[in-house]
């Protein structure tokens, strides 16, 4: 499995205890031993990310988005937008974690500059499939470290 | 003044006369410029050569007296050499006085040698050593200053004059004479001027008498004359002038002056004088002569040129003046002569000027008037003192005026003569203007002009009656012809020709042509006839006025009228006078009138339509034929009359016919009624009548007239329309819906009594008004009808039928809605004819349509609703499914991770068997229940999720060609298909207007659901085929599968339910009713028919897509 950039954290934003930790369990199974900060909703994620909470996002760092669409406070598709449209945030890569696949939702959210779309359920191999493509997204690109 | 003005002069009469004075003058200023010139040069001349003889003599003298100096002291020169007068001198000198008497003797000798009257010897000091006998020492100044410079200088000298003592001129030779070297004594030899020195100054013969030579010396601060003048005796050596009077010769020559010099002597004389010094002495010579008296001569010369020039010149003038008398007198003669006739012929002309009837001018070569007529004042309104010398430009300043003087100019400098007509201030003038030379020079402008107004007007009178007879006759085409008996000549008039189209050339002038020519004209049959006509004429002065088809001479065909009469003269026919006239015009006229009338009558009988006509003033009655035959009355049995008229009308009608007719007198208007007659054998005639009167200016009613139409027929007709109307109308009144009849401009013609109670107009006359008027009449309905001419407008700018619904308000408070269809008429030419509005109320179901609305509406709302509600919630449902599949699946992992370390612990052995069979079959077991429930639960979830979210999907109806949607969703199946040898077939299927996608879908799910349900022991065959009906487009999707049970075959439509025998079968039991609802949601329909084991047929509806796509 390849890792992740060492430097990158790993944000999550999911409002169910239960799918956080499937989430992370998954991520740990396929190898990835990047920090890891979970938010329990939108509005908490984007205090971190637009630098209104302590801690918050800090340069020179790299970081991944995994966004729940539904939660409460600001939605999945809130955040993406605010994210790309954020010219310091918008390069950070952001996969959508959803149970919805509906797919006026899914474009819409490709759309607004999302790098994947996953559903939930996980299936393990799925899961494992997104994080290599992820890592290769990576190596290719380079997650830019976050620029003041 | 120049020369010329004064010594001409010009005379009255032009001439140029000579002024004697001028002449003179300069002809004497000229004879003096010439006598001073030469007098000036002769005298000059004169001068110097006296001067030059002056001068000469002058000097010859100067140098004689220098000459007599020099001898004298040469003279004495020799005495030195004397040795015994030296020896004596010598004893003197050593022995003082010793010697005196020897001396003396001595110098007694030596003058009588010498001839001298004294001399002495006088020591150095000056004192007398030894003297002859009578010599005195002079005493003078002059004397001792001599001495003085002898001893000093020790050179002999002459000295200067002195006084003597006895009071003459003195002069003495001075001679130093030395023993042994050194000055003992002077030998001073006096000298008597008077014989000696002044004859050297007679002036010689040559010169002329007054001539004077003389000596002079300064003396201190005046000029001192040495020796006796001419004119002042006893001035030697006493005679003194002041230095300042400079005028002196003598001044000018002490100071310095030698040569010519023009002065004035001690007398106050002018003189000349010559000047020179002379050598060794103080002397000054001059010699002067009197001027006047050298000039003298000159003068007298002068004198004598100046009086011959003068002589002569007199001579020449009187000469010349004489002459020019004579001339100027011969000429003044001849002016004064020249004058008188002048005068008298400048009378003559005055006096004609002033009376002239025409009027004359003579204008200078700037045109402007020299002389002028008197009547001119009349003509051009001014005194003839103001027209004087003034051209027309400058008293009537104007273009005209401007270019009147620029043609006089013009006409002066060609030279030639003009005639002119010109209008001035309303009359007319002809003008003759000729230029008038003098020596060959043009110098004046005559002219004279004439009033020409009367002939002019006569002229024009003349030429304007002909015209009007020329066009009179034209437009008549009336030409005119006279045969002169007497003189046997024929004139025709210019129409006459034209009528005949004969040129007046064409015909020999003689009567005979002319006849024979207009004869052939006529028609061979009618020549004759006009022959005999015009020899009685001529014979017996009998008239004739004749109408004759003619043929001109170009071919014209006419008509014309040949007329004439004779005049008489002393009782025998002088002339016969005629006409020949085009009446073609007429003629054809009358025929065509004839004809007209002809149709008029049968017009008359074919319409049943009679006129009349009524003179009031006669009461003469008129009927055309088919009056008379409408009323069924012989004509000639009785005359027309009103009276008759009225006993033929029934007797019901007749009052009403004869107030009408009254009525229509009374108030001067025309009538128009219709009403019956009374046949004698009881027949009823409907008759239609129109009557107009006319009336004079004083409103007498002259006559009257009037048509009288058989309407018989009509009338029945009438009655039966009537009828029939009758009905229609109590038929549209009887029905509950608006009957309206409006015209092409929205005038309500008939509206039927819904029409009237709906809109409050029962008691309105609505007729002939439009909505707009009538909208005055119902406060309430106001707005209503106004819409109403609006939405009628509409109508007719669509120009067919246009229906729409009308809400009109009601009284008590509700509005109804009427369908309301509106049905505009044209006339055939396009224009607004007629429009028919029908309505129907249909309040009710529009409520009930309403009410449908909002039903359905609200269906919609609350479907909407579950559907978001449905979404909300299977989306939440999902949630906690993956933590139960996520932990389940974690469970499953932990198992097999407590089975391994299980297998590696040491246990006892039924512990392990118990746990073995735990975390081998029991757990599993249970986790697989779960896990499975799980995931059947996830796929009821997800299948819910897409039925709602086909719901929530927006519908965007397009045109879709449906054969590229089958044939997509074929090749999409084409791996299904092959594995079970299925086929589908598609025919031509036409488009419908649905959402692309949403059609996709629903054929891939029908045709899926084929795949799926075919029939196990055969290979699927599916054939897909679609019509057009009914505006809609149906498919049909038909199988050979397994089909469906009768009992199912209402089911299927329903969510989650699924054929029985399933195992094989993976679906979510959802494609049918999805398949539904996206034709729903298209605005189509699914229903379908099936035959258990044989197969099914889905019908699928959906519209049809508009002519070629949206």
């Amino acid at each position: 499995m390849e890792e992740l950039d060492d430097d990158v954290t790993i944000l999550m934003a999911e409002d169910d205890d239960g799918h956080a930790l499937l989430v992370k369990e998954r991520f740990q199974n396929t190898g990835v031993c990047n920090p890891f900060i979970r938010f329990k909703n939108g509005t908490d994620i984007w205090a971190f990310l637009s630098g209104a909470a302590s801690p918050c996002i800090e340069t020179g760092k790299g970081y991944l988005l995994l966004l729940d669409i539904r939660m409460p406070g600001l939605d999945g598709v809130e955040v993406l937008r605010r994210v790309k449209s954020d010219p310091r945030l918008k390069s950070i890569p952001v996969i959508m974690l959803t149970t919805t696949d509906d797919p006026a939702e899914i474009s819409v959210c490709y759309d607004l500059g999302c790098n994947n779309y996953l559903t939930k359920p996980v299936e393990f191999e799925k899961f494992a499939e997104v994080i290599r493509r992820l890592g290769l997204f990576l190596v290719i690109v380079k997650v830019s470290k976050l620029k003041a | 003044m120049d020369i010329r003005n004064f010594t001409f002069k010009k005379t009255v009469y032009g001439l140029t006369v000579t002024r004697p004075a001028g002449v003179l003058l300069i002809i004497l200023a000229a004879a003096l410029g010439i006598w001073l010139f030469i007098v000036a040069t002769y005298r000059r001349e004169a001068i110097a050569d006296i001067s030059r003889d002056l001068i000469a003599m002058n000097a010859h003298k100067a140098g004689q007296v220098s000459a007599w100096r020099t001898g004298r002291i040469h003279l004495l020169g020799r005495v030195p050499a004397n040795p015994m007068m030296h020896e004596a001198l010598t004893q003197e000198s050593l022995h003082p006085g010793s010697q005196k008497t020897k001396l003396a003797e001595w110098l007694e000798a030596f003058l009588k040698y010498e001839a001298m009257p004294s001399a002495a010897f006088l020591s150095v000091k000056g004192h007398v050593l030894a003297a002859s006998a009578g010599y005195s020492r002079p005493t003078s100044a002059g004397f001792n200053a001599s001495f003085k410079t002898v001893v000093n200088t020790g050179a002999p000298l002459v000295s200067d004059l002195y006084t003597a003592e006895d009071g003459t001129p003195g002069i003495s030779t001075l001679l130093p004479i030395s023993i042994h070297n050194r000055l003992f004594c002077v030998l001073a030899v006096n000298i008597n001027p008077e014989i000696e020195l002044y004859p050297l100054l007679r002036t010689s013969p040559l010169l002329p008498r007054t001539a004077e030579t003389f000596l002079v010396r300064k003396e201190g601060g005046s000029v001192l004359i040495l020796n006796d003048l001419a004119y002042s005796k006893g001035s030697a050596l006493k005679l003194k002038f002041p230095l300042t009077e400079a005028q002196l010769p003598s001044v000018k020559a002490v100071e310095g002056y030698s040569g010519f010099f023009t002065g004035v002597d001690y007398r106050g004389k002018r003189v000349f004088s010559a000047i020179n010094h002379i050598n060794g002495a103080n002397w000054a010579i001059i010699t002067k002569i009197d001027r006047d008296i050298i000039l003298a001569p000159i003068r007298t010369r002068e004198y004598l040129a100046l009086t011959l020039i003068m002589l002569t010149l007199i001579i020449f003038y009187g000469g010349f003046h004489i002459v020019l008398r004579a001339r100027e007198e011969a000429g003044r003669q001849a002016i004064i002569r020249a004058g008188t006739a002048l005068r008298e012929s400048e009378q003559i002309f005055r006096e004609f000027m002033e009376h002239s009837p025409i009027y004359i001018f003579f204008k200078d070569e700037n045109i402007r008037a020299l002389r002028l007529s008197r009547n001119y004042e009349a003509m051009l309104g001014k005194p003839l003192e103001e027209l004087l010398g003034k051209s027309m430009d400058e008293l009537f300043p104007s273009q005209l005026a401007k270019s009147m003087v620029a043609d006089d100019l013009r006409i002066l400098k060609e030279g030639k003569d003009v005639v002119v007509e010109e209008e001035f201030n309303g009359r007319n003038y002809r003008t003759i203007k000729f230029p008038i030379h003098l020596e060959g020079r043009p110098s004046y402008l005559a002219g004279y002009t004439i009033d020409i107004t009367e002939q002019k007007r006569a002229q024009e009178a003349l030429r304007q009656s002909n015209i009007l007879m020329k066009n009179t006759q034209s437009l008549a085409k009336i030409g005119g012809w006279e045969w002169d008996l007497t003189d046997r000549t024929m004139h025709w008039t210019e129409e006459a020709y034209h009528i005949h189209d004969f040129l007046p050339g064409d015909i020999e002038p003689n009567a005979e042509e002319h006849i024979a020519r207009s004869q052939q004209c006529y028609r061979p049959e009618d020549r004759p006839v006009v022959m005999a006509a015009f020899r009685r004429c001529t014979e017996t002065g009998e008239p004739y006025d004749l109408e004759f088809p003619f043929t001109t001479a170009k071919g014209r065909r006419l008509w014309i009228r040949t007329t004439a009469k004779a005049e008489w003269e002393g009782g025998r026919i002088s002339k016969v006078v005629g006409t020949i006239s085009d009446i073609t015009g007429r003629k054809l006229a009358e025929i065509e009138t004839r004809r007209i009338k002809d149709r008029l009558v049968e017009a008359q009988r074919l319409a049943r339509i009679g006129n009349w006509e009524l003179d009031l003033a006669t009461n003469r009655l008129e009927w055309s034929d088919e009056i008379y035959r409408i009323f069924e009355i012989d004509q000639r049995n009785f005359g027309a009359s009103y009276e008759a008229f009225l006993s033929a009308i029934h007797p019901d009608d007749r009052e009403n016919v004869n107030k009408a007719y009254t009525g229509s007198l009374k108030y001067k208007t025309s009538y128009d009624i219709t009403h019956r007659l009374l046949m004698k054998d009881g027949r009823v005639k409907h008759v239609h009548e129109q009557c107009e009167t006319f009336f004079a200016p004083d409103g007498k009613p002259l006559r009257s007239i009037g048509t009288v139409q058989d309407v018989t027929a009509q009338r029945i007709i009438e009655d039966e329309l009537r009828g029939t109307e009758g009905r229609l109308r109590s038929l549209m009144n009887s029905m509950p819906d608006i009957v309206c009849f409006k015209d092409g401009e929205g005038r309500w013609l008939e509206a039927n009594t819904f029409d009237l109670e709906l809109f409050q107009l029962e008691n309105v006359d609505y007729k002939g008004k439009k909505d707009s008027e009538l909208a005055q009449y119902s406060a309430f309905y106001h707005d209503a009808f106004m819409a109403c001419e609006a939405s009628d407008e509409i109508a007719w700018s669509k120009g067919h039928i246009s229906r729409g619904e009308e809400v009109i308000p009601r009284p008590d408070g509700n509005a109804y809605v009427f369908d309301i269809i509106k049905v505009p008429i044209f006339t055939p030419d396009g224009k607004r004819k007629a429009l028919t509005v029908v309505g129907r109320d249909i309040t009710e179901r529009k409520r009930a349509e309403t009410e449908k609305d909002r039903i359905n509406r609200d269906l919609i709302v609350s479907k909407q609703e579950m559907e978001n509600f449905l979404y909300i919630t299977t989306h939440d449902l999902r949630s906690p499914l993956v933590n139960i599949q996520g932990f389940s699946q974690n469970l499953d992992r932990y198992i097999k991770e407590l089975i391994g370390t299980i297998s590696r612990t040491p246990l006892p052995d039924e512990t392990r068997q118990t746990l073995e069979k735990l975390t081998g079959e029991r757990v599993p077991e249970a986790l697989a229940y779960v896990l499975d429930s799980s995931r059947k639960m996830d796929a009821l979830i997800t299948a819910l999720l897409k039925v709602s979210r086909i719901g929530r999907v927006e519908m965007h109806p397009k045109a879709v060609e449906m054969n590229q949607v089958l044939k997509k969703i074929t090749d999409s199946l084409r791996y299904q298909l092959q594995e079970t040898s299925g086929s589908i077939n598609c025919g031509g299927l036409p488009q419908c207007k649905a959402d692309p996608l949403a059609v996709t879908q629903l054929f891939t799910n029908l045709l899926d659901n084929a795949i799926k349900y075919r029939h196990k022991d055969r290979a699927l065959e599916v054939n897909v085929t679609g019509v057009i009906k009914g505006g809609m487009a149906l498919y049909t999707v038909a199988d050979n599968g397994a089909g469906i049970p009768a009992a199912d075959l209402g089911r299927i439509w329903n969510v989650f339910s699924q054929a029985d025998s399933t195992p094989t079968k993976s679906g979510e039991g959802i494609g049918l009713p999805m398949v539904k609802r996206i034709a729903e949601k298209n605005g189509g329909s699914i229903w379908a028919e099936s035959k258990e084991g044989e197969g099914s047929v889905f019908y699928i509806k959906l519209p049809a897509a508009q002519g070629g796509g949206d």
